[in-house]
């Protein structure tokens, strides 16, 4: 062969190297949507939040560029969305999920709305129905994520309610009453991985046992949660997977505050918190929290 | 080449670095004592002085690897162990010392070293020089052999001169002579040359010819010739030169035979000096090596004694480890098994208790829910039972009646029938139906009219004055599927009654270790067990409370529910059977009657009667109804719409009339108000007990007529009739009843209840369509309001402005908010109360004419005038009101306390504390003294004030030190105890770390310490200041540590450490004598054993002098040592002093006697009590013997001249007295005193 002729396969074997070296290193990059959106971010994240009728003069102050908006009542059966605030002595379950969201979310250089949905009546009953609507309004807002750190429980396969069209953060639930480990809770008992990230509590260390984690054996749906969150101490006032579901929230939106949440996909985020992934360890068992 | 393998070029960079890097990774635990530069041989003990330069044997144990087999985190250090503190204390006296004598060493060996070097030096010149001597007596033989045989040659060489000469003369001559010739030669051959040039002839050329051959010849015979004369010459000068080289030969050799010798002469001198030198270093050399050989015998005295002083501390430590482990360990399991109790059982009563209440709460829910479903459905059954009943019954019954009626009916219908319709065809019937049919038509479109219009008018009447609202539906209990835990978490901090930390049956370290474990595995325990366990417990109480209050719910009886299932049941089963069997009853019956009429029955003729008629009338009736339907039809086609139309209008004007006329009422909400408490606080959002309430009430009146017979009631029992409701609006009564608070206490909650009430005057439907219960005239259910009884106004932050002193006035401040809606005006009063003995509040505050929001009040002040209300705790209490009603009270009642300065209290002990740091602690003290008048308290926190006393000092006082155990008070004071004199310390403070504090201090510095026993009080350390040690000390000053429970025992014994030695031996005077001596009080012992003990520190001191004085080896004062059987101040030596100046009797006896225990005391405490003894040199052991039998030396003969019985008695029990057990080493640590 001659010398000019093996000189140009030498330079072709190396552009074709080269090539193929952009596209297995540049290639992710290119593809990964948190690249490409970086440059054409929203300027507004709108989460709603499902929950219980609350006092809204018991909300705490919102940071700079958060913005609760009054809540919505998709079915009119009461007489207004609030619960009376003399009632509310203690804060109901909504109030003290919207506090700890407030504590817990970043300020971020774009804004946030926070959308209050309520699928409770005052007297605390819940259906189907109630969940229905709250989805449709929920479509109408044109939601970007919903925060759900409720279910509905039934012993039956649910008629009408069946996917969740939503990127959703889910608390995992715990056993109390009358849910057990077999009780159906929608939409955890149909969680997708595409759509919904699901968060359990772990029990955090004490002042007497600063290195201890414990792992909370009330928990439900233990095999599909992703990730661990404190489900705080005994004097805190929200707790379980309710507490670990909105901190895992504020953290996903603190250390991937660039990623984009495009609607049906999760991926970018779920890659993101995948990055910032650590693991704990129950002190007593070889049962691992991924927590981020 | 070859290629490297893949695996090794990775690997061996690695391996390199392992090699390379190893020996730098040393061991840091286990340490031989081969460093150079300063090392850490005790270990943690923080005592290690210095480098040294070779060391033992046996490695220093040092290792950490124990605390890897520590549960929890060690609380102490392995030198907090007096035992292994003091071991490695001795370890490091003993390797200071070998360190010295190590030096002494290598400087002996160095100067033996460079001895032998420069004798070594010394031997080599000697051999050096007798090597040359012998070699130069050999050369110089040498050359004396040369020089006779040059001698004997020399004639020869002369002869051979001159032969050679003569040979020069002849050669020379025959040279001369062919010269001659030759020159002769040459002139005939120039003659004839020139002969033959002028006539060149044959004959003449020939003998031309010839005449150069002769030429040539000669010319050839003289260079022979001249050869030969220079060979001549040539050997002439050989042989002269050789005659001249001989005799140089002799006369070089014979200088060199001079030098020889003069070189040997002085070789000889040097060899006698050098080996002069030799003798005298050997005799250097041999001292030095005496010398090194003492001095390497001492070092291997002491290092043996090091290997062995390091074999028993690394045993010790060992062993302490060991102990101390197997303390952490029995921590260990001991909390393991009370934290997993204790977690077991506070899982239990929280799981338990939540379990059950939300148990009972479901079990209610659910069993009163399935109880009713079980009664309806219940009721449900035994209606269709009662149903199934009936239907077969009645049906076969009715089945067969009714089929023979029915066939007989038949047949005379069919009969009938047939007659019937013949008679109807002739008859009249389509002008009829068309008559009627036009009727009904116009009947029907007047009453749909009427029904349609109707229900549309009234629809559109109320429509025009209301809406209507959605239902909503549920699937389970209230905020079912909220996520927030509700099954009890773990509360932090919490111990139970199992939580037993102190050490059980251990002391000192073990304690602490067995503490270090307990505490970290009982919470760790104690919180997995609880978690492990709180949601079964919590499950199975929820399971179990709910079984049973569902049990009880269920197992009521739903009256109601099973009516309703009954009736539902009975009416289904009923309608489901009946129609089935009375029909095939009937069928049969009928059929058989049909065929076979009784024509004679009544059914028969009756209803061939009717059926001819009716058939005749259907007949009729069908024309009739064909024209009819036809005629009806088109007549209610064009008449419906005027109809609808004027029935709606109808309805409407009806139900309008209604609203025009009526009221018509609906609760919308109510509102309650406060009203203040005789005019005050009324509207400021805020309930307060026993406030006027005042209700509002919206209520919307869709009609157009005022309600004016609307009352409404609360429940607590109020009723009122409401204002005018006015027509068309939503009508707000403001104030429409008042009602009152309940007197409850801050914080709870009151619920009131609102109803109203108006009959109907007109239509229910319509009138009463918003009413709860229109029959009763009940138009809402019952508003309920709940709210929380508050106080409008707080008080907060009552303190006052600095510390305050006596005697000194000072601002009072408080803060005083506004927790209302509004803007307060006052005069707002606050009334400050405080617990004092005397009145202290000098001025109270102003009113508040005006508040806001908040605001912080100054003007208050409070002087404290009186002892009894200073060091004690004062709480101060504050209430605001106005017009006497209260409006608020301090949130939290401000305690203080009242500082003074130092005032001298004789016969009280001395509180010395930081009033700052130790608040409580002091107030605890002074409680347990009785009180501010049972003590004098110096507050280091006044220093300006307490400036005279701190500078100068205490003077013979028990001085009670509170420290927090942070060093705050004892390290600051130490300037203080410095300049004091003859004082007791006594640390207080529950951690029992004063004393070890104090210790650290300057004035402690040489300090003293044993552990004595004191009667009734116990074994505990002693500690007491040097003033040998510590400059400007006057005196030594002694120091205990106690707590709260051993204070008030051990002020009487310190007043005793603060008594003179001539004072305590005139109180054992008094109190010892022949029947008491061996039957003490406590009280007398104790003088006995404080003096012993007062004694015994000062020869511990003068101990300590003696061995700083001087080294090891040498250089100690040995005065110092003396002193103790010397000095005639120390507390033994003046009790010899006294008892020689004291004639032995009755009187005297008791002296004479503790004489002996005083001499039993000082043996065995500088023999057999390793407190004292393992401290003591020899020289000051000895002394102290000395000491003790000077005593007894004054004692013993006089005693048993005196009374021999008694003599014997007295050394039988010699150790009465004595302040310690001779043979223990007392391992206690600090704070034994507390045991």
């Amino acid at each position: 062969m001659k010398a000019s002729t093996l000189g140009v396969n030498k330079i072709k074997k190396l552009c074709i190297s080269f090539i193929m070296a952009q596209v297995i290193f540049l290639g992710p990059l290119l593809s990964d949507p948190t690249y490409a959106q970086i440059n054409s971010s929203k300027r507004v994240l709108k989460i709603a939040v499902f929950d219980t009728p609350f006092c809204p003069k018991l909300i705490n102050k919102t940071k700079k560029n958060i913005e609760i908006f009054p809540p919505s009542l998709p079915f009119a059966a009461q007489r207004g969305p609030f619960v009376e605030c003399y009632e509310d002595l203690f804060g109901r379950h909504g109030l003290h999920v919207l506090n700890h969201l407030l504590k817990v979310i970043p300020k971020l250089d774009y804004k946030i709305e926070i959308h209050p949905i309520i699928i409770y009546t005052r007297k605390g009953m819940q259906s189907e129905r109630s969940w229905s609507n709250a989805l449709q309004k929920a479509k109408e807002k044109k939601v970007d994520l919903l925060l759900l750190a409720v279910g509905l429980p039934s012993q039956k396969p649910l008629k009408v309610l069946s996917d969740l069209p939503f990127n959703t953060f889910m608390a995992s639930g715990q056993i109390s009453g009358r849910i057990r480990k077999s009780t159906l809770v929608w939409p955890q008992s149909i969680k997708s991985n595409d759509r919904s990230i699901m968060i359990g509590a772990y029990l955090p260390p004490t002042d007497q046992l600063p290195d201890q984690y414990l792992q909370d054996k009330t928990l439900l749906h233990v095999e599909k949660i992703d990730y661990y969150f404190s489900g705080g101490t005994y004097q805190d006032r929200l707790t379980g997977s309710s507490r670990a579901v909105t901190t895992a929230l504020g953290k996903a939106l603190l250390l991937c505050a660039r990623i984009n949440f495009i609607d049906g996909n999760l991926k970018a985020l779920k890659k993101c918190l995948k990055s910032k992934k650590r693991d704990l360890k129950d002190s007593f068992s070889n049962f691992n929290f991924a927590t981020f | 080449m070859k290629k490297r393998p893949r695996k090794l070029k990775v690997f061996a960079p690695l391996l390199a670095t392992l090699l390379f890097a190893s020996p730098l990774i040393m061991t840091p635990d286990s340490v031989f004592a081969q460093q150079n530069g300063r090392g850490n041989r005790g270990g943690d003990n923080g005592n290690s002085t210095g480098g040294f330069t070779t060391g033992p044997t046996i490695p220093i144990n040092n290792s950490k690897e124990w605390k890897n087999q520590f549960v929890g985190k060690p609380s102490f250090r392995l030198v907090d162990d007096k035992k292994m503190k003091k071991l490695n204390r001795n370890m490091d006296i003993v390797f200071n010392s070998y360190d010295d004598v190590s030096k002494v060493v290598k400087a002996k060996e160095k100067i033996l070293k460079n001895l032998t070097t420069q004798q070594t030096k010394n031997i080599q010149e000697l051999k050096k020089l007798e090597k040359e001597v012998i070699q130069a007596v050999a050369k110089k033989a040498k050359l004396q052999q040369e020089v006779t045989a040059l001698t004997k040659a020399l004639p020869s060489l002369k002869q051979k001169v001159d032969l050679a000469k003569a040979a020069v003369d002849s050669t020379a001559a025959a040279l001369a002579e062919a010269g001659v010739k030759l020159a002769k030669a040459k002139r005939r051959l120039l003659k004839l040359t020139a002969q033959c040039s002028a006539t060149p002839t044959p004959a003449c050329q020939a003998k031309v010819e010839q005449a150069k051959k002769n030429v040539q010849r000669l010319t050839n015979i003289k260079k022979q010739k001249e050869t030969l004369a220079t060979a001549a010459v040539t050997a002439l000068k050989g042989k002269k030169a050789a005659l001249k080289r001989a005799n140089d030969q002799i006369i070089k050799k014979k200088s060199l035979i001079f030098a020889i010798n003069s070189a040997n002469t002085i070789r000889a001198h040097k060899i006698t000096q050098v080996k002069a030198k030799i003798k005298t270093q050997k005799v250097k050399i041999n001292t030095a090596s005496a010398q090194l050989a003492q001095v390497k015998a001492s070092q291997l005295k002491i290092h043996t004694h090091l290997n062995a002083s390091i074999t028993i501390r690394n045993q010790y430590r060992g062993r302490l480890i060991k102990d101390i482990l197997r303390a952490n360990r029995e921590g260990e399991d001991a909390a393991a098994f009370d934290g997993r109790k204790d977690g077991l059982d506070l899982a239990r009563g929280l799981g338990s208790s939540y379990g059950q209440e939300d148990g009972l709460r479901d079990g209610n829910e659910d069993g009163v829910r399935d109880g009713k479903d079980r009664d309806y459905n219940n009721g449900y059954s035994e209606g269709v039972r009662i149903g199934e009943q009936r239907a077969r019954s009645e049906g076969e019954l009715d089945g067969n009646r009714e089929g023979r009626i029915a066939g007989n009916r038949d047949a005379g219908a069919r009969e009938g029938n047939t007659a019937g319709i013949n008679r109807a065809l002739q008859s009249d019937a389509a002008a009829i139906g068309q008559r009627q049919g036009t009727a009904a038509g116009l009947d029907r479109a007047i009453n749909s009219g009427k029904r349609d219009g109707t229900a549309k008018g009234e629809a559109q009447a109320i429509s025009k004055f209301e809406t209507r609202g959605l239902q909503s539906t549920t699937i389970d209990g209230p905020f079912a599927g909220t996520f927030e835990r509700r099954i009890p978490r773990m509360p932090t901090g919490q111990v139970g009654p199992n939580f037993r930390p102190d050490g059980g049956h251990y002391n000192g370290l073990m304690y602490r270790a067995f503490n270090d474990s307990y505490v970290l595995v009982y919470h760790s325990q104690q919180r997995r067990h609880f978690e492990n366990s709180v949601a079964t417990i919590y499950n199975r109480a929820y399971d179990h409370q709910h079984r049973a209050a569902y049990d009880v719910a269920y197992r009521g009886f739903y009256r109601e529910q099973f009516d309703a299932g009954q009736r539902n049941g009975d009416q289904f089963a009923f309608e489901r059977d009946y129609r089935g069997i009375r029909d095939s009853f009937f069928q049969q019956a009928r059929a058989n009657f049909s065929k076979n009429p009784d024509r004679s029955g009544q059914e028969y003729r009756e209803t061939y009667a009717r059926n001819e008629a009716d058939a005749f009338t259907i007949r009729y009736e069908q024309i009739r109804r064909d024209n009819f339907d036809r005629f009806e039809a088109d007549t209610f086609s064009a008449n419906i719409s005027s109809q609808t139309e004027k029935f709606r209008l109808l309805r409407f004007n009806e139900v309008t009339a209604l609203y025009e006329n009526n009221s018509v009422l609906d609760f919308v909400s109510s509102n309650m108000n406060d009203a203040g408490i005789n005019g005050v606080a009324a509207n400021d959002g805020i309930f307060q007990a026993g406030e006027a309430t005042v209700h509002d009430i919206v209520i919307k009146n869709f009609g157009k007529k005022a309600a004016t017979n609307a009352s409404v009631t609360l429940s607590d029992g109020q009723k009122v009739k409401l204002p005018m409701i006015q027509a068309s609006a939503m009508v707000t009564v403001k104030g429409a009843l008042k009602g009152s608070i309940a007197n409850a206490r801050t914080g709870s909650i009151d619920t009131k209840i609102l109803r109203v009430y108006a009959p109907l005057t007109a239509e229910a439907k319509i009138q009463g369509r918003h009413y709860d219960n229109p029959s009763q005239g009940l138009v809402n259910s019952g508003d309920q309001k709940r709210v929380k009884i508050q106080f409008p106004l707080a008080l907060s932050r009552l303190l006052t402005n600095g510390t305050p002193i006596i005697n000194e006035p000072i601002e009072l401040l408080v803060d005083l908010g506004n927790n209302s809606s509004r803007k307060y005006k006052g005069p707002l009063k606050i009334e400050v109360t405080v617990n004092s003995n005397g009145s202290i509040i000098t001025k109270t505050f102003n009113d508040v004419q005006s508040l806001d929001s908040t605001l912080r009040l100054k003007d208050a002040q409070v002087k404290v005038t009186s002892e009894s209300d200073v060091y004690t705790p004062l709480t101060f209490r504050a209430t605001i009101s106005k017009n006497g009603v209260p409006l608020g009270t301090l949130d939290q009642a401000f305690e203080t306390m009242v500082k003074a300065p130092y005032t001298e209290k004789p016969g009280r002990p001395v509180v010395i504390v930081n009033s700052e740091d130790t608040r409580v602690e002091l107030l605890d003290t002074l409680a347990q003294l009785g009180g501010i008048s049972g003590a004098a308290v110096l507050d280091l926190s006044l220093t300006g004030r307490n400036g005279e006393v701190l500078k100068q000092g205490l003077k013979n006082k028990t001085a009670i030190v509170i420290d927090r155990g942070n060093g705050n008070v004892i390290k600051n004071f130490d300037g203080v105890l410095a300049k004091s004199e003859n004082n007791v310390f006594l640390f207080v403070d529950q951690n029992k770390k004063g004393l070890e504090i104090a210790k650290t201090t300057a004035s402690f510095k040489d300090a003293g310490s044993f552990a004595p026993t004191i009667s009734g009080l116990g074994t505990g350390t002693l500690v007491f200041t040097n003033p040998h040690q510590v400059k400007g000390l006057k005196g030594a000053q002694f120091a205990m540590q106690a707590d709260k429970a051993t204070m008030t025992k051990m002020i009487p014994i310190a007043e005793l450490y603060k008594t003179n030695a001539t004072q305590l031996v005139a109180a054992m005077k008094s109190q010892l004598n022949r029947a008491t001596y061996f039957n003490p009080s406590t009280k007398t012992k104790q003088i006995a054993e404080v003096f012993s003990i007062k004694g015994l520190s000062e020869v511990v001191n003068l101990n300590k002098a003696y061995k700083e004085s001087g080294g090891w080896l040498g250089g100690r004062n040995k005065k110092i040592a003396k002193k103790i059987y010397q000095d005639k101040s120390l507390h033994f030596n003046t009790l010899r002093e006294i008892i020689k100046s004291q004639r032995l009797d009755e009187s005297s006896l008791g002296l004479y006697l503790f004489g002996v225990n005083a001499d039993h005391t000082l043996y065995k405490a500088a023999t057999n009590f390793d407190d004292i003894d393992d401290d003591l040199t020899p020289r000051t052991s000895s002394a102290t013997k000395k000491a003790g039998s000077y005593i007894e030396d004054e004692v013993k003969k006089p005693l048993k001249k005196f009374d021999k019985k008694l003599y014997s008695k007295i050394y039988d029990n010699k150790a009465i007295y004595t302040p310690f057990t001779p043979g223990t080493d007392t391992d206690e640590g600090i704070n034994s005193w507390s045991k």
